[in-house]
């Protein structure tokens, strides 16, 4: 398992708090303790079959021992629903993709509007500002995210798919 | 009738996540809230919003992929 972390650039591993908790648990040490390229996120699924004592104490000793998140399966319903929000309770532990949520909202609506000088234009907002909050060097202000914001909802909306 | 951004963006994530319970569970807040979120009678705070804005652009992203 280490040797297999060792050969992939993986941002995210899964590992399943079953059979032997304890050499989970270890496992979980090793390989927060692996150095990487790139972060490992690790995020260890418990089975409901535990009580939750033992559960609330294997938390302590899987996150102390570097995991991300732990996740106890039995809050999340054996449907498509809960599925999916399993999914992304997973996924959020993962590392992001490169920027910001602000910074990929002004990317997004800069594609939209025709680029970042018309965005500029139709937020009525200075174009070298925009490009330092485009790169993250500045904290865009509330009222201009959520203006860049709402022309990419507008767009989800309408059901356009332009494309990037 | 949801107007503001953050309400179109909470009902829009409640869609992706499969309802505004899963919603509430995968933002960890009370259903409840939500509700006033959607209805626009409170606001969630900015980093709230930046989960929801992040639920809806990995959606959009994962479409163009």
């Amino acid at each position: 398992m280490v040797g297999t972390a060792r050969q992939g650039d993986f941002g995210l591993c899964l590992l399943h708090l079953g059979f032997d908790e304890q050499s989970t648990v270890k496992l979980v040490a090793t390989l927060a303790a692996e150095e990487r390229a790139h972060p490992l996120a690790i995020v260890c699924i418990a089975s409901e079959d535990a009580s939750r004592a033992a559960l609330t104490k294997l938390e302590a000793q899987a996150r102390a021992a570097g995991a991300a998140d732990v996740i106890v399966l039995a809050g999340f319903a054996p449907t498509r629903a809960g599925n999916t929000v399993l999914r992304e309770r997973i996924l959020a532990s993962a590392p992001r993709r490169p920027g910001t949520a602000v910074t990929r909202v002004l990317e997004r609506a800069a594609q939209l509007s025709g680029g970042p000088a018309k965005l500029a234009d139709h937020l009525r907002i200075d174009p070298a500002a925009l490009s330092r909050w485009m790169r993250g060097d500045e904290e865009t202000p509330e009222e201009v995210f959520l203006a860049a914001f709402e022309l990419v909802l507008a767009d989800l909306e309408r059901g356009s798919r332009k494309p990037s | 009738m949801a107007s503001n951004v953050q309400s179109r963006a909470l009902l829009r994530a409640a869609e992706l996540a499969g309802g505004r319970d899963c919603l509430a569970l995968l933002l960890e807040v009370e259903r409840p809230l939500i509700d006033e979120w959607i209805a626009g009678r409170t606001r969630p705070g900015m980093p709230m919003m930046l989960r929801v804005v992040a639920l809806i652009l990995d959606e959009i992203e994962e479409q163009q992929d």
